[in-house]
């Protein structure tokens, strides 16, 4: 089973599976495990902080969409399959600058990554893994049932995280 | 800003076709200039409010494509514009300007499709200025040449453009002899009201 996370997504499986993520660029994906359940969590953020956004806002706002609100998110959802906070590890992706001239994206693709290491160390989450940066996209696949993270990109070979 | 309740009447959506429609008259007539005046033929524009989520599901999402964007300021209206084609065309299209033979996209191709892809955009602009009234303020043009859900993720994300709903303008076209195709991509942000009512479809 393949469960396919889009831009602004999150999803949970468990047991065996795929967990699909499609380019990233300058955003960020996240790879929750907790191995002794084969639970997985994936999610694909934008941006690092929903803090600009009033609280009328915040009251109908897409969680994954920010690191700051996605990962506290993904991890409530592993915990109602029965996930041990203690237990869960991370995984991450993205964050590049695929544009030749663009200061702005620069800032936002390391931003991204420097918030969601941020709010991971928040939740005390293990950052075991990551591979950001650079000036490619990259697809992001985790195996529920082992807890490995495939990367793909054009032109380069397979990475396993 | 997209309204709140992500519909457009059809008045507003044809308005926004005819918008697109004349920039992209223009467009594809100095794209063909550039190509030793090869007839190029565009297809009626789509317009469609869509979830951001689904911005990806309207491109070959792992397909390598080429794209040059660049954002367009004025007081009264933004817009964001995506001049997209894929690899093999890129390549076609940067051996055609530069009458080369080039096997791959070095730093000469590539910007030649800068130079392609800006100067298609700006007569785009021109045509809109003319429309309108409002004189653009375009941001540097940006190429990049990756997967196809990386590059529209990134633009999004980069201009801003991350409402939970967007626009989007869609217009496909094709050159007559060397089957180079692309798409030119049109995402208004920023004054849509305005624009509305300039056209008296509010």
């Amino acid at each position: 089973m393949e469960v396919k996370v889009k831009i602004a997504d999150m999803a949970v499986l468990k047991n065996s599976g795929l967990l699909v993520t499609v380019g990233l660029g300058s955003c960020v994906g996240i790879a929750l495990y907790e191995a002794k359940l084969k639970l997985g969590g994936l999610a694909h953020i934008l941006l690092s902080t929903s803090e600009h956004l009033s609280a009328e806002k915040r009251k109908d706002m897409n969680p994954a969409k920010f690191a700051d609100t996605a990962i506290p998110h993904l991890i409530d959802n592993m915990k109602q399959e029965g996930a041990r906070p203690q237990n869960i590890v991370a995984k991450i992706a993205g964050g590049s600058q695929l544009f030749e001239v663009s200061q702005e994206e620069m800032r936002v693709g390391n931003r991204n990554v420097e918030a969601v290491r941020q709010k991971l160390a928040d939740c005390s989450i293990p950052l075991v893994a990551e591979d950001v940066g650079g000036n490619y996209g990259r697809t992001m696949k985790l195996d529920v049932s082992t807890g490995e993270v495939y990367i793909s990109t054009v032109g380069r070979e397979l990475k396993v995280l | 800003m997209v309204p709140d309740k992500s519909e457009l009447t059809p008045e507003q959506q044809d308005m926004l076709r005819e918008l697109v429609n004349i920039g992209i008259g223009n467009a594809t007539t100095s794209l063909s200039r550039m190509l030793s005046n090869e007839k190029v033929t565009m297809e009626v524009p789509e317009v469609e409010v869509i979830p951001l989520q689904e911005v990806n599901e309207y491109v070959e999402q792992e397909k390598a494509i080429a794209a040059v964007f660049f954002e367009a300021y004025s007081d009264e209206f933004s817009l964001v514009l995506m001049f997209v084609v894929p690899v093999d065309s890129a390549l076609t299209l940067a051996n055609k300007v530069l009458q080369a033979e080039s096997s791959s996209l070095g730093e000469m191709e590539r910007s030649a499709l800068m130079e392609v892809g800006n100067i298609v955009t700006s007569s785009y602009l021109n045509a809109l200025s003319d429309m309108t009234g409002i004189t653009f303020q375009p941001s540097t043009p940006s190429l990049a040449v990756d997967m196809a859900a990386a590059i529209f993720g990134t633009v999004m994300v980069t201009t801003g453009l991350v409402d939970d709903h967007l626009i989007l303008c869609q217009t496909a076209l094709e050159t007559e002899k060397d089957n180079i195709s692309g798409n030119i991509f049109v995402f208004p942000y920023q004054g849509l009201g305005y624009m509305f009512e300039l056209m008296g479809v509010s």
